[in-house]
């Protein structure tokens, strides 16, 4: 679930649209910073790449493109999803290769996602606005056909789905703690709990090793930890990466999970197979870094977020250091995606970063290595 | 770890940039002035 966009007052790019295109057995999908766009059509015009949201029980549109396309605001603002929309109707929404569909959706401005993604977000593809069967590949990059002949590889998980329409599957922590999470295709991560939970099961304390990463709005730290294991249904995980979410917040599992579980919905049944493409029990990798991330950019270079603890903070790095290379590569005015695969690095290796700040430009030094 | 590379750098010390290191869309000089 989106639940921090910014309402900020951006000079939006509209994205031009082209000409409608037929879609069949499946559609291309496009995995960027481990969340995945779907193109859609709207009214006949696109494709706009729409950004799919299991966890959201809405379908919205960038207020610019709505008006472009004559959907004009009606109404008072309201609050969704902790953004201020107006409500529009879509007469045809195209997705999947299923036919042209009729809703309700909200009109907003979605220019500030573009700094947390990394591309032009044209719309949100939340539950109304997706299939009622479809199957997330996301190694081949494809929203697919819900598979009719389903083999022995395929595991049932049970699902349970809200008054909202968001599904949720059942998570044990360690063997002892149940809750139900939130089937959401907008977290990255494996899994994410509330802090008072976590605390509660004396799993987050002020000893437990943690990995801050840039959140997406880029001046705070998102809290990972390792949990011992869960189990998510009958799938077993081990050593999950677990985020910390502000106390009260709904358990999630993301991309990182069903990005190897292949899922495939059956929203109208309320059934939800999976088919693993890793072998049982999963072990959650190890995560690599030196404990910087880019966050944000400032005249071309992105602003560097340092980690309380990490190497980066040790070699003297510090938030809002700008980036200006790394071993010896040009980091200026490179896409996110390059410029966090360039620091994410080798475990047991090393980093020459060189850094602007206060004037001056300078290098050091940083490990990379097991971090979590 | 620590790890000297050509320059002599090792693991957090501070140093120069080499000149190869320098982003080339905005040379060390440029930098000051187009980011204040």
């Amino acid at each position: 679930m989106i639940s921090s966009i910014a309402v900020l007052v951006a000079a939006a790019t509209l994205i031009t649209g082209q000409t409608p295109a037929a879609v069949s057995a499946g559609q291309e999908i496009t995995l960027a910073r481990g969340r995945l766009f779907a193109p859609a059509w709207v009214n006949g015009v696109g494709p706009y790449p729409f950004l799919i949201d299991t966890a959201a029980p809405y379908v919205a549109l960038d207020a610019p493109i709505a008006g472009a396309l004559g959907l004009p605001d009606a109404g008072k603002p309201e609050e969704a999803d902790g953004f201020s929309a107006h409500r529009i109707r879509i007469q045809a929404l195209e997705v999947a290769g299923r036919p042209a569909l009729e809703c309700s959706a909200y009109a907003t401005d979605l220019a500030p996602m573009e700094a947390l993604y990394g591309l032009r977000v044209a719309g949100i593809l939340g539950l109304p606005g997706l299939p009622e069967r479809f199957l997330l590949d996301c190694e081949g990059g494809r929203l697919a056909r819900y598979p009719l002949q389903m083999g022995p590889e395929w595991i049932a998980v049970p699902i349970s789905t809200g008054s909202d329409g968001v599904m949720r599957v059942p998570v044990t922590v360690n063997g002892e703690h149940a809750v139900e999470a939130e089937l959401d295709t907008v977290f990255s991560g494996t899994l994410a709990l509330p802090r008072n939970l976590l605390e509660q099961w004396d799993l987050f304390t002020e000893h437990t090793p943690r990995l801050e990463v840039a959140d997406g709005a880029g001046s705070r730290g998102a809290i990972q930890i390792r949990l011992p294991k869960c189990t998510v249904g009958p799938l077993e995980v081990e050593t999950p990466l677990c985020e910390v979410l502000e106390n009260g917040a709904a358990p999630q599992l993301g991309m990182r999970f069903w990005s190897r579980f292949m899922p495939a919905l059956d929203r109208a049944a309320g059934t939800l197979h999976v088919l693993p493409l890793v072998p049982l029990p999963w072990h959650d990798p190890p995560v690599h870094s030196a404990g910087v991330t880019p966050a944000g950019q400032r005249g071309g270079l992105w602003r560097l977020f340092i980690a309380e603890g990490s190497p980066a903070q040790r070699a003297g790095l510090l938030t809002g250091d700008l980036l200006v290379s790394i071993n010896g590569m040009d980091m200026a005015e490179q896409s996110f995606d390059y410029v966090h695969r360039a620091l994410t690095g080798q475990p047991a290796t090393a980093l020459e970063i060189a850094v602007f700040r206060s004037g001056e430009v300078f290098a050091v030094l940083v490990a990379v290595d097991q971090a979590l | 770890m620590t790890r000297r590379l050509a320059g002599g750098l090792s693991e957090g010390q501070r140093g120069p940039v080499p000149k190869a290191m320098v982003s080339t869309r905005f040379p060390a000089d440029m930098l000051a002035e187009k980011i204040p």
